[in-house]
């Protein structure tokens, strides 16, 4: 029996080694190249940033899959007459991501966001107005067995004292903090995911009849009907959150993630600009209560104080049915969507040079 | 509880550390463990059906009790036939009672007379047929006096029940594994490090496989009239590799398991897509099954020491049988009637034991080009049946063979990046089983006399093979069985 044992135990640790060894020279760089948010597939400039590392954009879109799938790169790209623009907005992101991620790609290029406007998506309070210190190093989790949390996506931005600080200070649930902990110390469990989900995921092709729009940036749509259930119940508790949360003060959105993306942005020489992206019935459903109505206008009063732009592209009509999947718009009327944001960010641009 | 989930690997280390440290202090109490542990398996899937399994028991062993008391055949045969009714009665309400039900209904309705009948909402419960085959066996010898029966009800429960081939097998004799549960067993480190690496083997079957293959079978078959005839056989050819990936390998892991255990199961597969003709492929596929069939059904029958078109008669009743075991659907009667077609010339001929010996002589590397076509031309027959298996009716069996012998045949066949690696992977299988072929599974001998690094890097590789490419989860096919 003891020599079973140790035979195993044996191979078992020369095994870890050699997987070890493998992932780190093998797929961790293509694991960390996915991750990172301004240079992964879904980030697109019509001049790719990675091809020139020194190369800044004009315009910068941020924030989650809705802007992905929303919109066109290369259109506004046309439409503003060959402006830089970078999309990158993806699946999963937390404010918190979006500030290390931008804070780590300015300790790269101090000069990135010069004269650059952030387009963030703004479809009203949640983790943008929530505080920034509990939320600096927060990473997306769901409470959904179907849908599993993505801690791997702040991994480019951590050194060992921010995981210590993720333990400390971030309200995630502890199975996050250790999978992420997992993740962060051994390259044979993230690379096995990231080889696993690639291999799984490699043949979208084959699901016909259904626009897929995670090319794009935006979710899986092979598996609409449980999206459609799981935004629901997320509608619902987020609701209920937001009515069991203190109101919205002035106090409050000072020191939130918002504030502290605000502060980055125009410390670095760029501004911020908050644009709506069009919401399904259930999800407005989620501000049609009396607090929420309270909270926006003071929300709006603050951001006038802050002199941050609001934008909402005109014209653009839908319907629920337009929604592939309740969180998402039909990649069809993406065009559209970005016609009318380019005329808005006409009327802004406008607007700033009389002003 | 699946052996490819996370759950079965917290409950494997301990049962074992249970079996081997804790409660091994008599045979009784290690037997009890078993026992204890098996029920809780089971109950992962479906508690309610544990009272099945502790009936089919009691009455099992209470027959086999009797039938050692008994001596007029007359009572003998009685107690047989109560044992018979009652555990087929068991598979028959479950598994087939709305299947002639439904069909009852649409031959009446065929006669112009319509009858109204509600069909029940029936569960089957998990391994059903297996653990009733199995239980049968046992009372068959008993009756035959081929086995003494057992007095211990422990360790007669811990047979029926024991947890690695409960839910698929492979379906034990009585006769093999029943003394194993009656004497001591001692921890032996080779039989053990064996099942580890039989273990091994079958969870890459499965996961990396069967999972990636039942991808493309199920987007294939499900969508069939939308591609062309090359698509179609790739599909066809899927399936082969998947449902042979997810059967032998669950059988890899449960005689791996069993091992670890320290009992022996029976081979069920020994490489039966390397068979040079179809009889040769039903001595290697399924072998627990097909075996019992013979024994059980066959020879009692009469077997092949009979007029040919008695022989003709036989082979066709066990090979419906066999379909019909598969599944309460037309598709699984066809499919056993079409390879019993396809196996009565060898019979007639008596060419049926025609390869008998090892599949090509260790001597080569290689098959002769003789072999490479007659081991070709059955996995294509084999395949062709397979297409039944899977189909969802025979309708759409027909429909999807009629999509492959059409003008599309030569078009060339979806082509995407994961199919290419899969088929690089079912090569890599193919690899590994053809040198390994003349041990009872490929990991046992074949890097036997290498150094160490060369060991170290062949079951790392399939280690990583594993766990960077497995498929989906999926449940095993053979469980619905």
């Amino acid at each position: 029996m003891k020599t079973f044992f140790i035979k195993i135990i044996k191979h078992l640790f020369i095994f870890l080694i050699i997987l070890e060894i493998v992932s780190r020279v093998f797929i961790d760089p293509l694991f960390f190249f996915s991750l990172d948010t301004f240079r992964n597939k879904s980030c697109k400039t019509i001049k790719c940033i990675l091809e020139e590392p020194n190369d800044k954009p004009d315009y910068i879109f941020m924030g989650s899959s809705r802007v992905a799938a929303l919109v066109n790169l290369e259109l506004l790209t046309d439409l503003t007459g060959n402006k830089n623009v970078l999309n990158s907005a993806r699946g999963y992101m937390t404010p918190g991501i979006m500030i290390q991620a931008l804070k780590s790609k300015l300790r790269e290029t101090p000069d990135f966001l010069s004269d650059s406007k952030v387009f963030l998506e703004y479809y009203g309070q949640g983790s943008l107005t929530n505080l920034y210190i509990r939320d600096q190093l927060k990473v997306y989790e769901t409470y959904t067995m179907k849908y599993s949390s993505q801690p791997q996506f702040i991994l480019p931005y951590l050194n060992f004292s921010d995981l210590k600080d993720f333990w400390s200070v971030s309200s995630n649930s502890w199975k996050v903090k250790v999978n992420l902990t997992v993740l962060y110390f051994s390259a044979s469990y993230r690379c096995a995911l990231f080889m696993n989900e690639k291999f799984n995921y490699a043949d979208k092709v084959l699901y016909k009849g259904q626009s897929n729009v995670s090319e794009s940036g935006g979710i899986r749509s092979d598996d609409i009907e449980n999206t459609i259930q799981f935004a629901a119940i997320s509608a619902e508790k987020k609701k209920q959150r937001i009515l069991s949360e203190p109101y919205l003060t002035q106090e409050i959105l000072a020191e939130s993630s918002l504030s502290e993306l605000n502060n980055l942005v125009r410390e670095n020489g760029g501004e911020l600009v908050l644009f709506k992206t069009p919401l399904h019935s259930i999800s407005k459903e989620i501000f049609n209560t009396q607090k929420s109505k309270l909270n926006n206008q003071v929300f709006i009063k603050w951001l006038n104080t802050q002199k941050i732009n609001l934008i909402e592209p005109e014209n653009f009509n839908y319907k629920d049915e337009d929604f592939l999947d309740i969180l998402h718009i039909n990649p069809d009327r993406k065009d559209e969507y970005t016609h009318s944001l380019y005329n808005q960010i006409l009327v802004l641009e406008n607007l700033l040079i009389k002003n | 509880m699946l052996f490819n989930s996370f759950d079965f690997a917290i409950f494997l280390p301990i049962v074992f550390i249970g079996y081997w440290f804790l409660f091994n202090k008599t045979l009784k109490i290690q037997n009890l463990f078993i026992l204890v542990s098996s029920y809780f398996f089971y109950g992962c899937w479906d508690w309610r059906f544990l009272s099945l399994i502790l009936f089919s028991t009691i009455v099992d062993y209470l027959i086999g009790i009797g039938l050692s008391r008994k001596e007029n055949i007359t009572k003998r045969k009685l107690l047989l036939w109560i044992s018979i009714l009652m555990n087929l009665g068991f598979l028959g309400f479950f598994k087939y009672y709305n299947f002639f039900l439904h069909n009852f209904i649409t031959a009446f309705s065929f006669f112009g007379k319509e009858i109204s009948a509600n069909s029940l909402d029936i569960i089957l419960p998990v391994g059903i047929s297996f653990y009733t085959f199995q239980t049968l066996s046992y009372t068959i010898d008993v009756y035959k006096r081929k086995l003494e029966p057992i007095k211990d009800f422990i360790a007669f429960s811990a047979f029926v029940s024991f947890f690695p081939q409960l839910v698929a097998g492979p379906i034990e004799r009585a006769t093999n594994l029943l003394p194993q549960f009656q004497k001591n067993r001692i921890f032996k480190n080779d039989l053990a490090i064996d099942g580890v690496k039989q273990i091994l083997w079958g969870l890459f079957k499965k996961v990396v496989i069967a999972d990636n293959c039942a991808f493309f079978c199920n987007e294939i078959f499900n969508n069939s009239s939308s591609y062309n005839g090359s698509t179609l056989v790739l599909g066809a050819i899927f399936f082969s590799f998947q449902i042979y990936g997810d059967f032998s390998g669950y059988s890899d892991i449960a005689i791996g398991v069993a091992k670890l255990f320290g009992f022996k199961l029976m081979k069920n597969f020994l490489y039966p897509y390397f068979s040079r003709d179809i009889a040769e492929f039903w001595r290697r596929w399924h072998i627990s099954l097909t075996t019992w069939f013979r024994d059980y059904l066959y020879i009692p029958l009469g077997g092949s020491r009979a007029s040919k078109g008695v022989i003709v008669r036989n082979v066709l009743i066990v090979f419906l049988v066999s379909g019909f075991w598969h599944g309460a659907n037309w598709t699984f009667l066809f499919w056993g009637g079409l390879n019993g077609l396809l196996f009565l010339p060898l019979i007639i001929q008596k060419k049926n034991r025609k390869y008998t010996n090892d599949i090509s002589n260790s001597f080569y590397f290689l098959p002769s080009f003789k072999e490479f076509f007659s081991i070709l031309s059955t996995f294509a027959l084999v395949t062709l049946c397979w297409v039944f298996f899977r189909a969802e009716s025979l309708t759409h069996a027909f429909q999807y063979l009629n999509g492959i012998f059409s003008d599309t045949l030569f078009e060339p066949p979806l082509i995407t990046f994961k199919l290419g690696l899969l088929v690089l992977l079912i090569f890599y299988m193919i690899t590994i089983e053809w040198f390994g072929r003349f041990s009872e599974h490929p990991l046992k001998n074949l890097v036997k006399n290498r150094n160490i690094m060369f060991k170290i890097s062949f079951y790392s590789l399939i280690l990583i093979l594993t766990i960077w490419f497995s498929g989906k989860q999926q449940d095993f096919i053979y469980f619905q069985f």
